[in-house]
């Protein structure tokens, strides 16, 4: 072979390596986009804001009136009524548990119903076919008259529009003696005017309503919700309309307009942040519950729970892990012998490699009951700590040896512990009821949740914290040693230029760690998982108990199905949750270029009599 | 005054976050070995003439929680205060019996005939007994941790689940080191500075920020339920509906894995290439070799403590990270491990069990009571030696490795 075949064989093998290289950072690359782009995608019917809508497929000349598409037939005398209340007498039965329950409408005076005032509507419970009824399985209850209704789909409840545009819900139950009653409960209103015809949709608690100026809206009789379907306006005294599932049917003046209802299932943008108004609930409250099991369908899925949970399980960390870090860190640049520099190095990345799991472990089969039982101990060691520490003496700590320093501060530190751990014990037991969360609860009226935030911030920050501290001190060790090495022959102390030197230099870099933190604290799971109650709360109170994004995942989403609005839910909490990281994470890149751009203003004062 | 003040302070978070550190080590340790010393067998005399004899699960300041006897899968236990206790005493001959089917018969003297019961289905065990018994039992009740098989519920023997975890990760080493190396390679040798290496650098850094549940998520709902059920279309339509890569399993495990400890493996790679000298990219490179051939026979070959690094660190992050396995098919009980003698040898379509995820089940699950949290802080010891030991050789081959960048004139 000759030369130049060789050296050809071998440019060729570097050309293709480069490119083996090239493809290998591409697709790694392409893989971060892959899991956004996947994200981005589930959650796309869930990012258009305009939620339910109407769609028109075509159109057909029809010259005819169609009769059969008599069911929301209005004339000019009668309501568009539905057909419950248009033919009184005709019972609406349902099977409800293996029984028969039945809707009818009675004439309750004649003579008022001839004038169009009042009518009731009866209830009845059939045990088996043919039987008659017993009294106790009869319940009656007043209707005005004009009102509209619809069997809603557990079978047993009636939604009523009257003609005030409120709506109300009936619903049967068994009061202590076994008697039936027809409870109304209390009624929402809608804009606009009078509803005139309800029409269900599918199985879920979806209604199509007219009012009486013949807009269209889409009621979500669970989650007392409406929207209006701009796109189709009646004329309610000549048109006619026809809906089954999901397509409507719409007949003006020879013409017959098919439409069908689109992103039916996907709520809009807004709807997954505004509490909602439960039945049996005083005020609207912002739920997850990706299974509502009272019956009434649609899932309730409201973010703040989840978010606000994320967010005070990652802010608790920070609060409690990114102090103990950083002033970790700072202490840690004291010392001057590289053995004692790379030990304390190497055991915060030993702890930093500890799995979550076993923290979660321990937080929820130790300090969580420990904590419950224990509050005022743990109050105390943690006062007695903060106290031992500030107390004078031992001035010349960063002159110190590094044996010495080390002895010094685990000294302060175990004896600031038991001591304050012991004066807090002995005082929670002379408390009433010898417990300070019991004596809180009584006295302040604070409930103390055993599995609440606090446990799980402080477990979340002892997991960020070596992390925060191995990148701090990596910024508190870029100082210029120039700089470091001429303060110290101008006569500074070692705390001078702790302070006035290493800090400010490396202040950048700590803020910048802080926020990788955080972005880690948001991203933790087992420990939120195992140390918290896992309830989806709306609130900010440390006391109680959370759920995170994370932890929603990992319990819901294996169950979820694909394509369901839960399922697009949950991509969309976790793309915000990746938004948010990446996010950080780009802010720390910025803090850290910034530290390494701009020299920073130093203060250092220089022999200052102390 | 403030300044001293905060200096003590800084020094005291220092002892605090290390000493929080070694108390959670020292309870993991202490709890996981406890969880094998098997729990003696008592004799008690009670108020009344009563006399019970039964495990010592649990003893608190008031009370004892005994295992009276385990019949068919069911344990009864009896929970006694203190003070009824007028006698305790716990006698060398008192002996253990266990089936093979789980039941479990004490017996306070085993030298009389009524202990003498059938030797084919019962195995005997002294629990109170010293000396060599002791040792003996210490280390039946090891080797069952150890190689017990599993049982439906979740308890047995931690052996299969640790082959698994080993297997998952290192199917993930064999995806993610060569991508690793070839991304770090790229950035740290070729990529100049253009617009274009700089979004890719900094996507390849953004993927250390994504939250590792995340990964899950993104396993669950494109790997397994669109690339999954595609290839069960293609390749086993004949087994559906029942679902073979359409459900959690090894193969997308490892790669959520994968991409998991992408950005470790590409940082420490990165980091070692950077401080190879320059002279001797430039020597090999005046010598007349092209480009790949200096990376590969003089780059790699300096760098190659970094890369072992890299391939501890990646390992120690994969066995240490639960959250995204739960997404994508580590389950509590799984009949069949994920290697075996029969031809693909590896399984890759077969849910396995974990570590971590063991840990977690044991913790949470209710059936198990005393017995499965006990189970769980030893599964938990394993996993921490595991991932500590591992983390270790990783420190230590980065303190070589400086050592030898020393030798070869870098600073």
């Amino acid at each position: 072979m000759s030369t130049s075949a060789v050296l050809q064989r071998r440019l060729w093998r570097d050309r293709a390596f480069r490119g083996a290289l090239a493809v290998a950072a591409v697709s790694s690359a392409a893989a971060l986009l892959a899991v956004v782009a996947f994200l981005l995608a589930g959650a796309l019917p869930l990012l258009d804001w305009r939620g339910p809508g109407l769609k028109q497929l075509g159109t057909r000349s029809l010259d005819a009136r169609p009769r059969h598409l008599s069911v929301g037939r209005p004339t000019a005398s009668t309501p568009l009524l539905d057909l419950l209340l248009a033919r009184p007498g005709v019972p609406q039965c349902a099977e409800v548990g293996g029984r028969m329950g039945c809707y009818r409408s009675t004439v309750a005076r004649p003579d008022l119903a001839a004038n169009g005032t009042g009518a009731q509507i009866e209830f009845t419970l059939q045990r088996c076919a043919g039987c008659t009824i017993a009294a106790q399985d009869r319940a009656v209850a007043e209707v005005r008259p004009g009102q509209v209704a619809v069997l809603l789909s557990d079978k047993r409840s009636l939604l009523l529009a009257d003609s005030a545009a409120s709506l109300s819900l009936l619903r049967p139950h068994r009061d202590q003696l076994g008697q039936l009653q027809l409870q109304v409960e209390p009624s929402w209103t809608l804009p606009g005017a009078a509803l005139i015809a309800l029409h269900r949709i599918g199985d879920a608690d979806r209604l199509l309503a007219i009012d009486a100026d013949g807009a269209l809206s889409l009621i979500d009789a669970s989650q007392r919700r409406w929207h209006d379907l701009a796109e189709l306006q009646v004329d309610t005294r000549n048109d006619a309309l026809f809906a089954a599932e999901e397509q409507i049917f719409h007949w003006r003046q020879g013409e017959l307009r098919h439409y069908r209802l689109s992103r039916l299932d996907t709520p809009p943008l807004l709807d997954l942040w505004q509490p909602l108004q439960v039945a049996g609930q005083s005020k609207p409250a912002a739920l997850w519950q990706p299974h509502s099991d009272d019956g009434a369908g649609t899932p309730r899925l409201n973010l703040w729970p989840l978010l606000l949970g994320s967010l005070k399980a990652a802010l608790l960390g920070l609060l409690f892990g990114a102090p103990l870090a950083v002033a970790a860190a700072m202490h840690s640049v004291q010392y001057r012998s590289g053995l004692w520099r790379d030990g304390i190095k190497s055991s915060f990345e030993l702890m930093e490699a500890v799995p979550t799991v076993i923290l979660g472990l321990i937080a929820g089969l130790w300090v969580a009951p420990w904590l419950d039982q224990h509050l005022g101990a743990a109050l105390g060691a943690v006062l007695g700590w903060l106290l031992l520490m500030v107390l004078p003496g031992g001035d010349r700590h960063s002159e110190l040896s590094d044996r010495n320093r080390a002895a010094h501060s685990l000294v302060r530190c175990a004896l600031g512990l038991m001591l304050g751990g012991w004066l807090g014990s002995t005082l929670e037991s002379q408390l009433p009821g010898g417990r300070l969360t019991a004596w809180m609860h009584s006295t302040w009226g604070w409930s103390y949740e055993p599995y609440n935030a606090v446990v799980v911030g402080l477990l979340v920050g002892l997991a960020i914290a070596p992390m925060i501290y191995s990148l701090s001190e990596e910024a508190l060790r870029r100082a210029p040693a120039g700089l470091q090495e001429a303060a110290l022959a101008l006569g500074a102390s070692r705390r001078d230029t702790l302070f006035g030197l290493l800090l400010p230099t490396a202040l950048p870099g700590i803020i910048a760690a802080c926020l990788l933190g955080f972005g880690r604290a948001l991203g933790e799971t087992l420990i939120v998982l195992l140390a918290s109650n896992n309830a989806p709360i709306a609130d900010l109170n440390p006391l109680s108990g959370l759920r995170s994004i994370t932890t929603t995942l990992v319990l819901e989403a294996p169950t979820a199905v694909p394509g369901s609005v839960h399922y697009r839910v949950l991509l969309l909490a976790t793309l915000l949750l990746m938004a948010t990281t990446i996010g950080l994470n780009l802010l720390a890149n910025r803090w850290r270029a910034r530290m390494a751009r701009r020299p920073p203003r130093l203060r250092l004062h220089v022999g200052r009599k102390q | 005054m403030i300044g001293r003040s905060l200096e003590r302070l800084a020094g005291g978070a220092l002892a605090l976050l290390l000493g929080a550190f070694a108390l959670i080590t020292a309870a993991v340790v202490y709890q996981g070995i406890a969880a094998l010393v098997p729990p003696p067998l008592l004799q008690l005399q009670l108020h009344g003439g009563e006399q019970v004899n039964g495990l010592l699960l649990r003893e608190t300041e008031t009370e004892l929680e005994l295992l009276l006897e385990v019949r068919a899968a069911k344990p009864s236990w009896r929970r006694l205060q203190r003070s009824q206790i007028v006698h305790r005493s716990a006698p060398e001959s008192a002996c253990l019996l266990h089936a093979s089917d789980g039941r479990i018969r004490l017996h306070v003297d085993c030298t009389t005939a009524a202990a003498a019961a059938d030797p084919e289905t019962w195995t005997r065990s002294y629990p109170n007994a010293g000396g060599t018994l002791a040792l003996q039992r210490w280390w039946q009740a090891a080797r069952d941790f150890l190689l017990a098989p599993v049982r439906p519920d979740g308890q047995g023997g931690i052996g299969s689940a640790l082959v698994s975890t080993l297997v998952l990760v290192l199917l993930m080493t064999v995806l993610v080191v060569p991508l690793g190396i070839g991304v770090a390679l790229y950035l740290a040798e070729y990529a100049q500075d253009t617009r274009l290496t700089r979004a890719l650098r900094l996507t390849v850094a953004n993927l250390a920020a994504v939250p590792p549940v995340v990964f899950g998520l993104f396993g669950l709902g494109l790997l397994v339920h669109v690339f999954g059920s595609q290839l069960d279309q293609w390749l086993f339509a004949e087994r559906l509906p029942s679902p073979t890569f359409a459900t959690g399993g090894l193969l997308w495990a490892s790669l959520v894995l994968a991409l998991l400890t992408l950005p470790v493996v590409v940082v420490a790679c990165e980091q070692g290439l950077q401080r190879v000298p320059m002279r001797l990219r430039e020597a090999s490179l005046a010598l007349g070799a092209t480009r790949s051939e200096t990376v590969l026979r003089v780059l790699l070959p300096a760098a190659r403590p970094a890369l072992l690094t890299a391939f501890i660190l990646a390992v120690a992050r994969a066995s240490a990270e639960v959250a995204p396995l739960l997404l994508v098919g580590a389950v509590r009980y799984a009949a069949r491990l994920p290697v075996s003698s029969e031809a693909p040898f590896v399984h890759l379509e077969r849910p396995f069990m974990h570590l971590g995820y063991r840990v977690l089940d044991l913790a949470t699950s209710s059936a198990g009571g005393h017995f499965a949290l006990q189970q769980a802080f030893a599964c938990a010891l394993v996993l921490l030696l595991l991932v500590l030991a591992l983390n270790g050789a990783a420190i230590a081959a980065r303190f070589r490795l400086r050592a030898r960048y020393r030798d070869l004139g870098t600073p």
